[in-house]
């Protein structure tokens, strides 16, 4: 528990965050924009993944509440 | 959705990426802001680099002319959703004059409730209030629509997701977003989150505490969300009833008025309206201040014959808000008539990307300069405004531009939509693309060509720092005084006649007092040269907080406070403290920050020892009191047991003597009531007062507390009190005097009880913490008011009536729980029912951890 806190408070975890969702992002939304394709399961892929980033957030902050804030540059 | 597929999540997904870089961005923003009293963007920027007045000018510029086509949409959005909800009532005379008029009440209301008065910190937790209460009504709105679009008007989102597969006007992936496209919208809505003057104005400046950005991280993004959850399948039912493409944008409006659902269209217009006008409103005051500071003061400074206008900041704050608007306004309905609300603010946030390179260059960069800065802002924007916005202006106005299609002068380089014979880039990404590069290419250039002056490296040093450490931590160290020989009421009139200048006599006089309590040299009748510093610096505090940094720098070094002889006074006092530590102003500065770190970290520490200290002496003083009351208590219940036992003794023989009807029935009983009660109570004090005697074995826990509860398991339940039991198993045993245990289980369970008058539940559970054993009591009565927490185990404290406790219950407990070397630990919140933890410790455990200790 107290790992997982430390990871989501380092600062770098943040990038790996940015890095990983950008890219997450992209594919359902290129899916999207074809709408005659039937995009629903991109669609529910889509807001699925948001959603679990978010969870991600509130779990940082949290972790953040828990502990001190995380420091250094982004 | 219609030509740009799903380019409009990108406005939405650029913000939830930036949001995950918050924690040190955001921050590190708003620790300047704070150090430095930031009250905009273009103040922010023009005081990172060395406070140029020039910079602060060219900002504001860019944010004006750039946010002007992002708050013509709001108004466009309430202009046309107004013309959509009144479409089927009667054609009035004043229908014609809604626009105006609506505009006109906009910016009276955002006088009236934002700017009645100057404010230094520029922060309106009213509006703020609203605006929250705002974006909670456009939710519901929207996701009422949202509902309406997918279970009422059709059989979920699967049923949506297939017919409109099957629409031939459904966009095909050709239409939809490229990459390119989808890169730009996401760069731009990730800088418009940051940089659009309203974002900044509401993450940054109107922030009270730092700590709201670790609940904003994550509830931001969860609003987008909900936001977003039903945008496609209202677009696609939009589609599906009918309605052109070219009209997405009203969809939301449209459906829930076209399927009879006249209340959830109001809803709609209604949340529409509010988060309009609330955007107007920020994004005006935002652009008011700026306009007063960073361009008519340095006009009304430049000429001597408008020094008096300087004055009146706050009603020229007042037009600015009125001519913003209306200029807003006018743009809405002359120039983007033809064009789709979403192309419109993008073209906004493409202006406003020009200020990020200096922005995130002086957060980060510590070589970024003043040259770099201008120059990559002022060519930015130039051309973002010969690709972006003349293009817009010719399309919305012209047609059969040979400019455009050949380029000025038949130059096809210069082509606007495709500089440098560009082709394959919508005109957006290809504005945005040419027009970072321009700023990017001579802000690093200017920063490497030109040399940083002594000053603007300090305020880059200063700006490093003050990101990276909270505000409360670089309160900065006074110049202790030696005795001084400047004349500080002199300093203090000076000071007063600069602020007057800005703010009424009042005002001003109030805000030199606060100078001078924040210097701490309020009192002193002289001030050495060290202290008008100090005071020099908290003075251009409050200044920039009303004019901004770099006026408040330039009205300070005029203003007569600081004088030749003083700065000469001030370098030699400086230059004397180098010599005798042998180091350069360089190294003299690096020292000095050097102390101020430690003095904050030794203020930290001290703070920490004094916390320690008054806890221990609060334990030690609570131990003296509980060892006199137990003294003073053996002797009186000695004294009075026997004596008591006579009374009882005889009023107990009289009553049975006596008969029901006979009139001395009744003041025997009482008697003989009373005396047992008396009884009681000194039982309680011999007990309280033997506490310390006890003798300790070996046992384990759980027995003791399952014995304790079967005690109390009666009186819980006559009191439709269920009791649950959370016994931890597999314990060692424990040393301890079981029958003390029992009793403080007891206490605890009894006060519990007592506490659910209107009935509950008990749970009682032993656990293993670290080398405790620990014995919880937890009740769902109505708590523990904090004011009281503090008094409940002193002895004869209660909150029972009178007559129904002795108050030692708690004390006792205490004693008991002290002499056994442990604690106790209680959480209670009013409302929320009351946890004891009693922490007994594992001696053997203990003493096993000793020697491990001494060995190593």
């Amino acid at each position: 528990m107290n790992a997982l806190s430390r990871l989501l408070r380092r600062s770098e975890f943040n990038w790996l965050l940015f890095g990983l969702w950008f890219v997450l992002f992209f594919w359902p939304v290129s899916v999207l924009s074809d709408l005659r394709s039937r995009p629903y399961p991109a669609f529910v892929f889509f807001i699925a993944s948001w959603a679990a980033l978010i969870l991600i957030l509130f779990l940082q902050a949290l972790a953040e509440k828990r502990g001190d804030p995380p420091g250094g540059l982004p | 959705m219609h030509g740009s597929g799903f380019q409009f999540l990108a406005i939405y997904l650029g913000p939830t990426l930036v949001i995950v870089l918050w924690g040190s961005l955001l921050r590190r923003m708003i620790r300047i802001k704070n150090r430095f009293h930031i009250i905009s963007l273009p103040d922010l920027i023009s005081a990172r680099y060395d406070k140029s007045i020039a910079l602060g000018i060219v900002a504001t510029l860019v944010a004006i002319i750039g946010g002007l086509p992002y708050i013509s949409l709001q108004i466009k959005a309430i202009l046309t959703t107004f013309m959509i909800i009144t479409a089927g009532a009667s054609a009035t005379a004043w229908i014609g004059y809604a626009g105006p008029i609506m505009v006109a009440i906009i910016a009276l209301f955002t006088i009236l409730v934002g700017i009645r008065r100057l404010d230094p910190t520029e922060r309106h937790p009213g509006i703020m209030a609203s605006l929250a209460l705002e974006c909670v009504v456009k939710l519901a709105a929207f996701l009422a629509v949202g509902v309406l679009a997918t279970y009422v008007l059709h059989n979920g989102l699967g049923d949506v997701f297939q017919r409109a597969a099957a629409l031939p006007s459904m966009p095909a992936a050709s239409a939809g977003a490229s990459t390119i496209n989808w890169l730009t919208s996401l760069v731009l809505a990730m800088s418009a989150i940051l940089f659009l003057p309203r974002q900044f104005h509401v993450a940054v400046v109107e922030n009270s505490n730092e700590d709201h950005v670790r609940t904003a991280r994550w509830m931001f993004p969860l609003y987008m969300l909900l936001i977003n959850l039903f945008v496609v399948p209202i677009a696609m039912s939009g589609l599906l009833q009918g309605h052109s493409p070219a009209i997405a944008d009203t969809f939301v409006l449209r459906l829930p008025l076209d399927a009879g659902w006249r209340f959830i269209g109001l809803l709609v217009f209604i949340g529409g309206f509010s988060a309009a006008a609330g955007m107007i409103m920020v994004d005006a005051l935002a652009i008011a201040t700026m306009v007063s500071n960073n361009l008519l003061l340095p006009v009304f400074d430049r000429f001597e014959v408008m020094a008096p206008l300087k004055r009146n900041l706050l009603r020229w704050r007042w037009a600015a808000v009125a001519a913003y608007i209306a200029a807003g306004y006018v743009f809405a309905v002359k120039v983007t008539a033809s064009y789709m609300l979403v192309s419109i603010g993008m073209i906004s946030f493409a202006a406003i990307l020009q200020l990020a390179p200096a922005t995130l260059g002086g957060l980060f960069w510590l070589k970024g300069n003043r040259h770099g800065a201008i120059g990559g802002i002022v060519a930015g924007f130039v051309v973002w405004f010969y690709t972006l916005l003349l293009p817009t202006f010719a399309k919305s106005w012209w047609h059969d531009i040979p400019f455009m299609d050949y380029g000025p002068f038949g130059l096809a380089f210069l082509r606007p939509e495709h500089l440098l014979w560009t082709t394959g880039l919508d005109p957006l990404p290809h504005g945005v693309f040419w027009s970072m590069l321009i700023n990017v290419g001579f802000y690093l250039l200017g920063s490497v060509a030109f040399e940083q002056s002594e000053t603007e490296r300090a305020i880059a040093e200063e700006f490093a720092r003050a990101g990276g450490e909270r505000a409360a931590t670089l309160s900065g160290s006074r110049a202790e005084g030696a005795p001084g020989d400047i004349d500080l009421a002199d300093k203090v009139r000076i000071a007063t006649a600069l602020l007057s200048q800005y703010v009424d006599p009042e005002e001003a006089k109030r805000v030199a007092g606060d100078c001078l309590r924040e210097s701490g040299i309020d009192g002193q009748r002289m001030i050495s040269v060290l202290q008008l510093s100090d005071l020099a610096n908290v003075l251009e505090k409050h200044l920039s907080g009303l004019l901004g940094a770099a006026m408040a720098s330039k009205a300070l070094q005029h203003g007569g406070l600081v004088t030749a002889v003083d700065s000469r006074r001030l370098e030699e006092a400086y230059g004397e403290l180098a010599a005798e530590l042998k180091l350069t102003p360089e190294a003299l500065i690096a020292k000095v920050n050097e102390y101020r770190v430690r003095e904050g970290m030794s203020a930290q520490h001290t703070a920490e020892l004094e916390q320690r200290v008054q806890e221990r002496t609060e334990a030690l003083v609570q131990a003296d009191k509980m060892a006199a009351v137990g003294q003073l208590a053996s002797g009186v219940a000695h004294e009075i047991n026997n004596p008591l036992g006579v009374i009882l003794g005889f009023s107990q023989a009289l009553v049975r003597k006596v008969s029901d009807g006979d009139p001395m029935a009744m003041p025997l009983k009482s008697i003989e009531r009373e005396a047992k009660r008396c009884k009681i109570l000194v039982m309680d004090l011999l007990t309280f007062s033997r506490t310390g005697r006890s003798e300790k074995s070996e046992c384990l826990l759980n027995p003791i507390v399952d014995a304790s509860l079967n005690i109390v398991a009666g009186k819980a339940r006559s009191k439709s009190i269920g009791v649950v039991k959370e016994l931890e198993d597999g314990q060692p045993p424990i040393s301890l005097n079981s029958q003390k245990i029992q009793q403080v289980v007891i206490n605890l369970c009894n006060n519990a009880i007592d506490a659910m008058s209107e009935g509950g539940r008990l749970v009682v559970g032993t656990a293993r913490v670290d080398d405790c054993l620990v014995i919880r009591v937890q009740d769902t009565g109505p708590g523990i008011p904090p004011d009281l927490r503090a008094k409940i185990f002193e002895p004869f404290f209660t909150t029972k009536p009178v007559g129904q406790g002795t108050g030692l219950g708690l004390a006792l407990v205490y004693e008991i729980v002290r002499n056994h070397g442990g604690r106790i630990e209680v959480d209670s919140e009013p409302g929320q029912g009351a946890r004891f933890s009693v922490l007994l410790p594992l001696a053997r455990e203990e003493a096993a951890h000793e020697r491990v200790v001494t060995a190593a």
